[in-house]
């Protein structure tokens, strides 16, 4: 086997060269392009995906804030303001010098038996609580909640249907593919 | 180092086939007008990439199925052409499409068997060519390319590096050994 000839068609190689022969007609014959628009599109600039690779998921992030903040809002017509006072800062009683017989041991600060801080995520479980002392399972919506519900229902819908066609879809693919099986058997 | 050897080392140097400038390659001035709405290049492009396009499809489907196939891929890269990043890279992403096409073709289609000369009526590719085209493609996927655009398209191995975006050094290894393969599997008698 000459490698030049193979490589770069060079020199005397009557193996491959009738291989080549044979394997002509099925060589690529000349011919038009595929039709393509006259028109072409300008190059859209990335800019464009990138600002709504973000804006996507913020909106659906906006989305399921909104939804998860609606049922715990009380009505407009039944906003009641309620003063909770800021919790006491206790003030630490300062611990008189000790006298210094164990250095190795850290001086420690009094702690309150019983006593508990109250959180931010207490705090407003209590404001609910207080707000809504019966929640059952209805909840009044406003015009504005009512339509933001709807639509979020209709969107999820819709990808519903969607996922349905794509599984179909797949479904009857490999239905096909067993059926072409079984037929080869 | 022997002449020959320092010779293949130079040719290996030479600047890519066709290029038009030392700079910018032909293919990526072409894409560039093809942007702008120049049909006459992409005409040019079809001319350059398309022996290239029908031998990797060649190599995996029907020949009878094989020239829809080119022009399908033509028709996507051109809708694609935007989001190509890399111009210069073309050859290897027209090659990648070719390859998703070809793949596609088996997805969608049953299985077919060509039509015998007496029963299509019209004159079928020589029998020993078939043959040879059968056993190249019962070679490993990355040898049956190689051989196909060297043995069928009629390309040099720097033709098929340029065209494919593929190593020098790999193509060599690749018609090195994918012709051991196919003489093996045809029976012929290596001789050195």
């Amino acid at each position: 086997m000459n490698d030049e000839y193979l490589w770069q068609k060079t020199g005397e190689d009557p193996e491959t060269r009738r291989l080549e022969d044979a394997l002509a007609v099925f060589r690529y014959r000349e011919d038009d392009p595929p039709a393509v628009p006259i028109a072409t599109k300008p190059p859209r600039t990335r800019r464009w995906r990138f600002a709504l690779a973000f804006a996507v998921p913020a909106f659906a992030a906006a989305a399921v804030a909104a939804v998860i903040w609606f049922p715990i809002t009380p009505p407009s017509d039944e906003v009641t303001f309620i003063y909770y006072p800021e919790p006491e800062i206790r003030e630490q009683p300062v611990a008189a010098p000790a006298p210094v017989t164990r250095p190795s041991e850290p001086a420690k600060q009094p702690v309150r038996r019983g006593e508990v801080q109250p959180t931010v995520a207490s705090l407003r479980h209590r404001a609910v609580t207080r707000l809504h002392p019966q929640r059952t399972g209805t909840v009044a919506l406003t015009e504005e909640e009512r339509y933001a519900y709807h639509q979020l229902m209709l969107a999820l819908s819709i990808s519903s249907s969607k996922l349905n066609i794509v599984r179909n879809t797949i479904n009857g693919v490999e239905q096909t593919d067993n059926d072409t099986k079984q037929n080869d058997r | 180092m022997s002449n020959s050897e320092i010779a293949r080392n130079l040719f290996m140097l030479q600047p890519a086939v066709g290029a038009g400038s030392a700079d910018v390659p032909e293919e990526v001035r072409l894409i560039d007008r093809v942007q702008s709405g120049d049909r006459e290049a992409f005409t040019e492009i079809y001319r350059m990439f398309a022996p290239m396009v029908h031998g990797i499809v060649l190599a995996r489907v029907p020949h009878d199925e094989v020239q829809d196939i080119v022009q399908d891929v033509f028709f996507t890269a051109y809708n694609r052409l935007d989001a190509l990043r890399d111009k210069a890279a073309f050859g290897a992403w027209m090659a990648s499409i070719a390859r998703n096409r070809a793949a596609e073709f088996y997805r969608q289609s049953r299985p077919t068997e060509e039509l015998t000369e007496e029963i299509s009526g019209k004159s079928r590719p020589h029998a020993e060519a078939q043959e040879i085209l059968s056993a190249i493609r019962s070679l490993p996927e990355t040898y049956r390319e190689t051989l196909v655009l060297r043995l069928v398209e009629g390309m040099t191995g720097a033709e098929i590096a340029e065209r494919t975006g593929l190593k020098p050094e790999s193509v060599r290894v690749n018609l090195h050994r994918g012709m051991e393969l196919l003489r093996q599997k045809l029976g012929i008698r290596g001789r050195k």
